[in-house]
């Protein structure tokens, strides 16, 4: 191992705390958690216990990801359609 | 691909797939956003599938839909409106993904030989210094007590689950498979251990700051 990664691993068991949430909560959560992050609004402060879970757990952390991409690019797309509609001659 | 279309409101999406009639096209155009999703994640996050050729990568994104399209049917009428219908639904395509890929992966490898006691947790490299002789001493003390907890206050249902995750990289799902559990199960056992950890290093008062300085923060 690394020591780098030992040092993240000893951080990791430190912040363990009684009150974690569970993969089926953090599940339940993810989504409101990702909007609001893509809304520009404070989800971490919001939702801290998610926040807590995702740095300990790397299967939701890898979902919670490729949410945040796929959320994202989804909204990139209508907004650029939307342009499209609101100014068909400038295509 | 086909473009994304006319977006619905979360509340269409609920009452379409909701409606017997309206169902068929709204779950159509479902299966777009599903596919638009695990390409992100198939394309951006998994290397492990990028040998596999349009036609295979086409065939295996659409798998994943279909199930994530009877996992949404089955649990629409949940949706509390908290989030972005197409958010919420998007969890479902990427946690079958991920789960399925890494499942498949670590199909045939023997976990038992990864977390045997013959197997040193603590082996470091990246050490540029040579540390000092007290300081290797205190080093020494720490890991030994750290490795006491593992191996005798841990269960061995916590102990597997630590060791796989933590220090073999074993995905959750895989190591949920092998203990016949949840992932959810499987996160309380490493839990339960990281507790188990944290109490026996205070006890004997280390604090993180001491055990961060010892193994050389900078």
């Amino acid at each position: 191992m690394h020591l780098v990664l030992f040092r993240d691993w000893i951080r990791r068991i430190y912040a363990t705390r009684d009150d974690e949430l569970g993969c089926e909560e953090v599940f339940d959560a993810i989504a409101s958690y990702v909007d609001m992050e893509i809304a520009g609004e404070p989800a971490a402060e919001c939702f801290p216990r998610v926040l807590a879970h995702l740095k300990q757990c790397p299967h939701c952390s890898d979902i919670y990801l490729a949410l945040r991409a796929a959320a994202l690019l989804e909204d990139q797309e209508l907004a650029r359609e939307l342009v499209e509609l609101e100014h068909p001659d400038s295509h | 691909m086909a473009s994304l279309g006319q977006p619905r409101s979360s509340e269409q999406w609920v009452a379409e797939l909701l409606d017997r009639e309206a169902r068929t096209k709204a779950l159509v155009d479902l299966r777009e956003y599903l596919l638009r999703a695990v390409y992100v994640y198939l394309n951006r996050h998994r290397d492990d599938v990028s040998h596999l050729d349009r036609r295979e990568l086409e065939q295996l994104a659409e798998d994943f839909v279909q199930d994530a399209l009877l996992q949404i049917l089955d649990k629409v009428d949940t949706f509390r409106g908290e989030s972005k219908f197409t958010t919420w639904a998007y969890r479902f395509v990427i946690n079958v993904a991920a789960t399925e890929l890494r499942l498949h992966r670590w199909r045939t490898l023997s976990l038992e030989r990864l977390v045997s006691d013959d197997i040193p947790l603590f082996t470091f490299v990246g050490d540029e210094r040579a540390p000092d002789p007290e300081t290797v001493a205190v080093r020494n003390q720490i890991l030994d007590l750290m490795g006491r907890i593992i191996r005798e206050d841990l269960t061995e249902r916590q102990r597997f689950a630590l060791v796989s995750i933590h220090f073999q990289g074993v995905p959750v799902p895989v190591v949920a498979r092998e203990l016949e559990t949840s992932p959810n199960n499987v996160y309380k056992l490493v839990h339960d251990a990281r507790k188990k950890l944290k109490q026996g290093l205070e006890r004997f008062h280390y604090s993180e700051a001491d055990v961060l300085a010892i193994f050389g923060e900078p």
